[in-house]
């Protein structure tokens, strides 16, 4: 409060002084109106003002009178001196001395920002926008963009096919029914493929729907009798794309319906593009003539990420993000995530971290946060520690009792600490109690373990594809 | 006053200060021109309060004095007049006219009224040739706006960049920009400064100085304080505001490459668009230009009416495509230039296309494309 007090103390000078130019020149105006013919007045008096006054004394003041062209300001200074003189002097009690400049009121110069509206002026900003909407209507994320997909051996296939089919859509590969599990991409590509669909033409009809929403609608179409639009809205696209199309497997009338649409649009000559979890002759209950007009493009399968690319798609992430992610610290959490959605999950994890701390990103950093967020994270099952002790074990062709007994052969200690590293982070269970369970170790040495492990595997292909075995068995 | 002066020059004189009446004033003195003797030449002037003109013809002077007539209805009789000698003489408030047979008196109006119209004291500051700045006036001015509504549009630009005078103009929907090069005077204004000149200003220095062609020098005097420019040369002065603000950055919107290069006939492409805009011309000006190999399809049509086509050869490079101009735009910039080739420069569909002559490189012409429904 006391400052706002302040602020207006300050101000107040000033906006006397700007409202006074104002007020006394419309003052001025209105006593020149009375002397001075309407046309004289309107010509010569129209968009002039007072653009300064400086004060001299306590009774004479400079006064500077704008006026928009030079023709004017001579011909007012000529012939209307003495009558402004006089008039201003009356207003403001003081000995004005009058000069005149050219100036241009401000006026039309706030009308500038107009200007942003001419086209030519328009920055491309403007066409992204016009993007943007056209993807919002469609339903897709703006940044699932080819650009943004990272590419390794695991899906070049798909990665090409959905380019072919982008660049030559329904010429390419009609339909184009990508597979995989979750969290390998399949609906980034799909999108992108829209995406560069989109950039070519903005006006292009696409439907990106999942393969539940695709049933929903139906539903809705039949229950209020709207089924025309509905076949007028499907088949009337030039691009299809269905994700997660299992979903419609079971459903009769809804894979007939797809089955028609299939038709209507393949006809047509546009594209469609599907996803799946599975190949299509793996999809239970889908009817035959949809699973061979399925098989009748080209099926590719997309695999789950390795460690290189999954370290890519989270620089890549990263980089969206605006943060500056050193090429360790990526590696690091790439080799102890392996889904990618649990790797964007902790990546925003990390940013408010970094945020709310303000520390910078390390590798110590992100051990700490693995420790937590990893038992954020739920294994699929539940497993007892002694299933990952005899599952340890079982893989590195031990007995249970070396694990936790005293010995330290260098074939023990590194199965013994991957028990380690599994029961904390996996199981998360406490230091204290994975030394007591692992032959009444210190909890130090558990924690030494768990570091050691995850320190080493960034750099050990090995290690990686050890725990990944292990997780495989514990969890299926 | 007394004055003797023969009818063609006063014809000319009164021609050229009448382009700078304006009918819209209320001010009935502004439609009035002042006629004044000047060190052994007549002067006539007249101003719209934004510009301002003095011209001087010869003439035999017999007694000096001034008087303000208008403007209109004396052009049009001193023009119909037969080629001789006219008397002018002053008497009471009386504009007296002989010529022959020919006899007429003008009420005139008090001289005292008439605004005071600078004129330059000393020699100009910058000289530059008057055939470079006409050209450039003429390939420039007309991408102005004429909406006051944006003041700053309705300018053209002039802007030094070492020894190269910029002239720009746009309305937001093309942009011209004209070099003129080796000027040396011209680094006399500082490459900060951005001079924005009334593009119907412009244009007029570009016609009434053109109507007296015997000389090719222009001076250019700028005054600051004023906020005016002068144009001179030794028998005319126009005298012209300079609008305030801040020109948009052209240099940001002219395109830098294009992936689609197209060199084509002028006048074979002002005949198709011409041809083509009679289709186009109640769909909103709108034709369709399609590239393809060595190609370009002209084509419009209208619901109503119908539609054309215009294949036109040209030499292409690159993947070609599709594009929609308005005709206008087309035919302003084919009709500013003189080359027989020009160079068109596209994108794409939604980005401006560049033109420029083939042999004139220092100018360039973006006109904004027209979005088109699919």
């Amino acid at each position: 409060m006391d400052n706002l007090v302040k602020l207006n103390y300050y101000l107040l000078p000033y906006f006397q002084i700007t409202m006074d130019k104002e007020k006394i020149w419309s003052n001025v105006l209105e006593n020149l109106k009375l002397t001075l013919s309407s046309a004289n007045f309107a010509t010569w008096f129209n968009r002039t003002f007072i653009t300064e006054i400086k004060e001299i004394d306590e009774i004479r003041q400079i006064t500077e009178i704008g006026c928009p062209s030079s023709f004017i300001s001579s011909t007012v200074e000529n012939r209307y001196y003495a009558l402004i003189k006089e008039a201003i002097d009356q207003i403001t009690k003081k000995k004005n001395d009058l000069v005149f400049v050219v100036k241009q009121s401000k006026e039309p110069l706030n009308k500038n920002p107009k200007l942003a509206n001419e086209p030519l002026f328009k920055e491309i900003k403007e066409e992204k926008t016009e993007m943007e909407n056209a993807l919002k209507k469609i339903g897709l994320k703006a940044d699932f963009t080819f650009d943004s997909f990272a590419v390794s051996s695991s899906n070049q296939m798909a990665h090409a096919a959905a380019l072919a089919v982008a660049q030559t859509p329904a010429k390419a590969y009609n339909p184009l029914f990508l597979y995989g599990g979750v969290g390998v991409g399949k609906t980034h590509l799909i999108q992108a493929i829209a995406h560069e669909i989109l950039k070519k033409n903005n006006q292009a009809k696409i439907i990106y729907c999942m393969g539940e929403e695709f049933t929903n609608e139906i539903i809705n179409a039949i229950r209020e009798k709207a089924t025309k639009e509905f076949k007028e809205k499907y088949r009337s696209t030039h691009l299809l794309m269905v994700d997660d199309i299992q979903f419609i497997a079971g459903k009769n009338t809804v894979q007939e319906e797809f089955f028609h649409t299939f038709n209507a649009i393949w006809r047509a000559g546009g594209q469609i593009v599907l996803t799946s979890d599975r190949r299509p002759e793996e999809i239970s209950k889908l009817e035959d003539r949809l699973r061979s007009r399925f098989e009748g493009g080209l099926i590719i399968d997309i695999q789950p990420p390795d460690f290189e690319l999954r370290t890519a798609i989270l620089l890549i992430k990263a980089q969206q993000k605006n943060i500056q992610l050193p090429m360790d610290a990526a590696q690091l959490i790439a080799s102890n995530i392996t889904s990618i959605r649990k790797m964007e999950g902790f990546l925003t994890r990390l940013i408010s971290e970094v945020q709310t701390k303000k520390v910078t990103i390390n590798p110590d950093l992100i051990t700490a946060i693995l420790g937590q967020t990893n038992g954020l994270i739920n294994p699929q099952k539940l497993v007892k520690p002694k299933e990952v002790l005899s599952t340890v074990a079982n893989f590195y062709n031990l007995r249970i009792a070396d694990l936790t007994n005293q010995k330290r052969d260098k074939k023990i200690v590194v199965p013994r600490q991957i028990s380690m590293y599994l029961l904390r982070n996996d199981l998360k269970i406490a230091l204290m109690d994975i030394g007591r369970f692992l032959g009444d170790r210190d909890h130090t040495t558990i924690m030494h373990g768990v570091e050691k492990i995850t320190r080493l595997l960034p750099d050990s292909e090995d290690l990686r594809v050890d725990i990944m075995g292990i997780r495989k068995k514990l969890y299926g | 006053m007394k004055v003797y002066i023969l009818q063609e020059n006063l014809t000319k004189g009164l021609t050229a200060v009448n382009r700078f009446i304006t009918t819209k004033t209320q001010l009935p003195i502004l439609n009035n021109i002042l006629i004044k003797t000047d060190q052994g030449r007549l002067k006539l002037s007249a101003t719209n309060l934004e510009t301002g003109i003095n011209f001087w013809l010869g003439a035999k002077i017999e007694k000096e004095g001034e008087v303000c007539i208008p403007a209109k209805t004396l052009a049009e009789y001193i023009t119909s007049l037969p080629a001789d000698k006219i008397d002018l003489e002053v008497e009471n408030n009386l504009l007296k006219i002989h010529s022959g047979s020919y006899q007429a008196q003008f009420l005139t109006s008090p001289s005292v009224e008439f605004p005071e119209i600078p004129t330059l004291e000393k020699k100009p500051e910058i000289n530059l040739s008057f055939k470079d700045l006409s050209l450039a006036i003429n390939q420039v001015a007309f991408a102005a706006t004429q909406d006051e509504g944006r003041p700053v549009l309705t300018g053209v630009l002039l802007k030094v960049k070492k020894q190269s005078l910029f002239l720009v103009a746009t309305d937001g929907y093309r942009l011209s920009v004209k070099e003129i090069k080796d000027l040396k005077e011209i680094e006399k204004i500082k490459e900060t400064e951005e001079l924005l000149i009334p593009a119907r200003a412009l244009i007029e220095v570009g016609k009434v100085m053109s109507s007296n062609n015997s000389e090719n020098n222009l001076g250019l005097t700028i005054t600051p304080k004023n906020n005016q420019i002068i144009f001179s040369n030794s028998e005319v002065e126009i005298i012209s505001r300079l609008i305030e603000g801040k020109f948009p950055d052209f240099e940001k919107i002219i395109p830098e490459k294009g992936k689609t290069k197209i060199v084509i006939e002028t006048e074979s492409l002002l005949q198709a668009v011409r041809t083509t805009s009679i289709f186009a011309r109640e769909a909103a000006n709108i034709i369709k230009m399609e590239v393809s190999d060595s190609k370009i399809e002209i084509s419009a049509n209208n619901p109503q009416m119908g539609e054309n086509k215009i294949k036109l050869e040209a030499k292409t490079e690159g993947e070609g495509g599709k594009i929609a101009f308005n005709s206008r735009y087309l035919i302003d910039f084919l009709n500013s230039t003189k080359s027989d080739l020009i160079n068109l420069q596209i994108n794409d569909a939604l980005s401006p296309g560049v033109f420029s002559p083939v042999d004139d490189p220092s100018y360039l012409h973006v006109i904004m494309p027209i979005r088109l429904q699919e």
